[in-house]
């Protein structure tokens, strides 16, 4: 039960559904929240792959607290630019926050 | 015991997963994350992680999943306005899901299963000792990048003059909010 492949069938799993949701989610707050679950099945895979493969070591944990360091720094600024742009546009709505679009 | 807590953990994070990706009301949408940040916390002990899983619950579930409340509870309620689902870019979206789950699965269903590895976990001080030899370069990075984003997400979210001025009325003008959707 408990092998590397389920771990990373779970983790290609919870991948899928964050590729789902960034496909077909329009607002930018649903998009971040996707994007955090394919972050997270990211770290399972470097912390499965360590524990398996390569006990006693651990560059795979050291690999998964960069990427909860690198949320974190994300997720601050993604708050700050959800703000910007609703104040400029009065919506988060990806399809109406086309000013770049060239 | 392990086998118990990777089953919890399992369940978890597929069903936070699943309502994160697919819940119509985005609060529920940030409830999801939380339950599968959580489930993926559980997940951590039994592969040897304690210190990481406690720094996932406290950094990720502490901290990124309430400032995405935060944004949620600080913006107007537009989560509450549930709109049509688009059934022609649903169908898009699990087609391109399909093409890439085909790839992604084989592999992951590939890989050689080792057994169950004796249950090994590493200090604290080893990975505090590796983070500070090995790793040192990126770490202190890490610390720029974070100092960064910090003052990059004052500047951009301080009021702004000239923002206060035209665009607003015209972006109100063209707002349809039967297409406001989550």
């Amino acid at each position: 039960m408990m092998s590397l492949t389920s771990y990373l069938v779970l983790a290609a799993l919870l991948f899928l559904l964050g590729v789902f949701g960034v496909i077909e989610r329009r607002n930018l707050v649903g998009l971040m929240i996707s994007i955090e679950l394919m972050l997270n099945s990211a770290s399972i895979n470097f912390m499965a792959f360590n524990h398996f493969l390569f006990p006693g070591t651990v560059t795979g944990q050291i690999m998964t607290l960069f990427v909860i360091g690198l949320a974190a720094a994300e997720a601050t600024l993604f708050l700050a630019i959800v703000f910007a742009v609703y104040r400029h546009y009065r919506s988060i709505n990806v399809e109406q926050v086309d000013h770049l679009r060239g | 015991m392990n086998e118990y807590l990777f089953i919890m953990g399992m369940v978890a994070a597929l069903f936070g997963g699943v309502v994160a990706a697919i819940a119509r009301n985005l609060f529920h949408a940030a409830l999801g994350l939380a339950l599968t940040l959580a489930g993926t916390a559980v997940l951590f002990i039994p592969l040897g992680g304690e210190l990481i899983s406690v720094i996932q619950i406290l950094v990720y579930l502490g901290a990124v999943a309430i400032s995405i409340l935060f944004i949620l509870m600080l913006s107007p309620p537009f989560y509450l306005k549930r709109g049509q689902r688009n059934v022609l870019k649903l169908i898009v979206s699990v087609i391109i899901t399909g093409i890439v789950a085909v790839p992604l699965m084989s592999a992951a269903m590939s890989v050689n299963a080792v057994g169950e590895r004796a249950y090994s976990v590493p200090t604290v001080q080893q990975i505090g000792r590796v983070l500070l030899t090995d790793f040192v370069f990126p770490f202190e990075i890490m610390s720029v990048l974070l100092t960064v984003a910090i003052i990059g997400a004052i500047v951009i979210a301080r009021d702004l003059p000239e923002d206060k001025q035209a665009p607003q009325a015209q972006a109100v003008e063209t707002k349809r909010p039967e297409e406001v959707h989550a």
